[in-house]
């Protein structure tokens, strides 16, 4: 008796035969140059305060070849993406914190430049946080930086587009597909062709070349994401998300680089247009919900404004969280500046590990604070 | 840099695999990966060097009967692709044949 399965729909398989190279300056670098740099990086980055308890400095490079037969398509691919990571443990007033800062290209020579240039504002992130109090829990004007625009894009659209999940009824986004589930001036792509970052490739782990897809249109949920597998289910074209943390793993639908894309205000006008709010910085964690659609953003520190301007108020750590729908509806204001990050791991669940960036502009929106 | 010299040797292999799974299979697809990552850490005692948690090397192939999806990961694609292509098909859920 054969087993009930899914229907789906037939496979394209269209021919294309192409070799993809991205140039990387990696092995110009020994690894004994590569350290050396970390222990200088390092050192340097002790020195900076007495009240420093540990510094590290850290390269991770990859270098990544993937082949892809199938009967008529013949790809291969080649690239490289190097990371760069400080880290301090620091102690003052009695408090214990940990910061971070990352740099990442696909040139070891970009990172080795701008690495170091991060060490000053990294301790001085560092002695604010050791100072810094609980937020009195409300509901606030919040402006963004880039890394929580990103874990805003991520966990809040990211995940709940993922279209394997809609073959499984699992996402509550399926139904909004078509209807306005954010402000009109929210645009927001994903794609691994999208932007040049840590999940930057020229094919999926199925085969389909890197797409960029225009996940919300002016407020308006256009499409998700899929892999190979949901794409048939689903009866639609995939968009080159079909990623596996390793050929001994299942490919997934998963995101790539995830963004919201820039807008037209100065973020000095934003911040003044604030009486009384909290910028927020530097993503700690998130956590969503993809069926109903509830989010949970933790930022590592958010600065309070007072009368349209940035106070010495430091507040930490700070969890944003709602529902997703709320959250994007109240956006206001989106700057005109954009930055993507490529530092973190994305999991399925609890498992199946990526690589994603995310990022965008500074968005001004009101949220529920914690 | 340069495409693996590994996974360019298996190529001819590859294609051979999928030309015979073909016969069975409706969708028939290998991907092979070969990736070399470096970690490198310096802290105030310590400083080490070791694989980056991206090193892999290996291949999976997916199959699709028409109505699912059946994947079979292996280490590398050997001389005798005859067998191995048995061995897959022979892996292969007999109740969803």
């Amino acid at each position: 008796m054969k087993q009930d399965c899914i229907e789906c729909v037939t496979l394209k398989d269209e021919p294309l035969v192409q070799s993809f190279v991205r140039p990387s300056d990696l092995h110009e670098h020994t690894d004994a140059q590569l350290l050396d740099f970390c222990q200088e990086t390092q050192k340097a980055l002790q020195s900076k305060s007495k009240y420093i308890l540990n510094a590290m400095a850290a390269i991770n490079t990859v270098e990544i070849s993937k082949l892809f037969i199938s009967s008529n398509r013949e790809l291969d691919q080649n690239y490289a993406y190097i990371g760069g990571m400080l880290v301090l443990v620091y102690r003052e007033n009695e408090k214990v914190v940990q910061v971070f800062d990352f740099e990442g290209s696909h040139n070891v020579s970009q990172v080795m430049e701008k690495l170091p240039g991060k060490m000053d504002s990294l301790v001085d992130r560092a002695h604010h946080l050791a100072f810094a109090k609980p937020i009195e829990p409300g509901v606030y004007d919040v402006i963004t930086d880039p890394s929580i625009t990103g874990l805003i894009a991520h966990e809040a659209f990211g995940h709940g587009v993922e279209m394997d999940q809609f073959v499984k009824d699992r996402a509550l986004a399926k139904q909004y597909v078509g209807k306005y589930v954010a402000s009109p001036i929210c645009n927001m792509r994903d794609g691994a062709a999208s932007d040049l970052n840590i999940a930057s490739y020229f094919f999926d782990d199925d085969g389909v070349l890197a797409g960029d897809t225009q996940i919300i249109k002016d407020g308006i949920l256009v499409t998700g994401i899929s892999d190979l597998a949901s794409a048939s289910q689903l009866g639609t074209p995939p968009t080159g998300n079909g990623r596996r943390q390793s050929t001994r793993r299942k490919a997934y639908t998963r995101m790539t680089n995830t963004f919201f894309e820039k807008g037209t205000d100065k973020l000095a006008d934003m911040i003044a247009s604030i009486k009384h709010g909290y910028m927020l910085f530097e993503t700690d964690n998130g956590m969503e919900d993809p069926k109903n659609w509830a989010i949970q953003c933790v930022a590592q520190y958010g600065i309070e404004i007072v009368d349209g301007k940035l106070t010495e108020n430091y507040v930490s750590p700070v969890v944003m969280s709602g529902y997703v729908p709320d959250l994007l509806k109240s956006i206001s204001m989106i700057s005109d500046d954009f930055v993507t990050c490529g530092s973190g791991f994305c999991g399925k669940g609890y498992k199946e590990w990526v690589r994603v960036s995310d990022g965008g502009p500074a968005l001004k929106a009101r949220v529920k604070l914690g | 840099m340069g495409f693996s010299q590994f996974l360019n040797s298996r190529r001819g292999r590859a294609k051979a695999l999928v030309k015979i799974l073909k016969e069975q299979f409706t969708y028939v697809s290998i991907l092979g990966a070969d990736s070399k990552s470096t970690a490198i850490r310096v802290d105030a005692s310590t400083s080490n060097i070791s694989n980056g948690q991206d090193t892999e090397c290996g291949f999976v192939v997916k199959l699709n009967n028409g109505s699912c999806f059946f994947e079979y990961a292996m280490d590398d694609i050997g001389e005798d692709v005859a067998s191995l292509a048995e061995e897959i098909k022979e892996a292969f859920p007999s109740v969803l044949l």
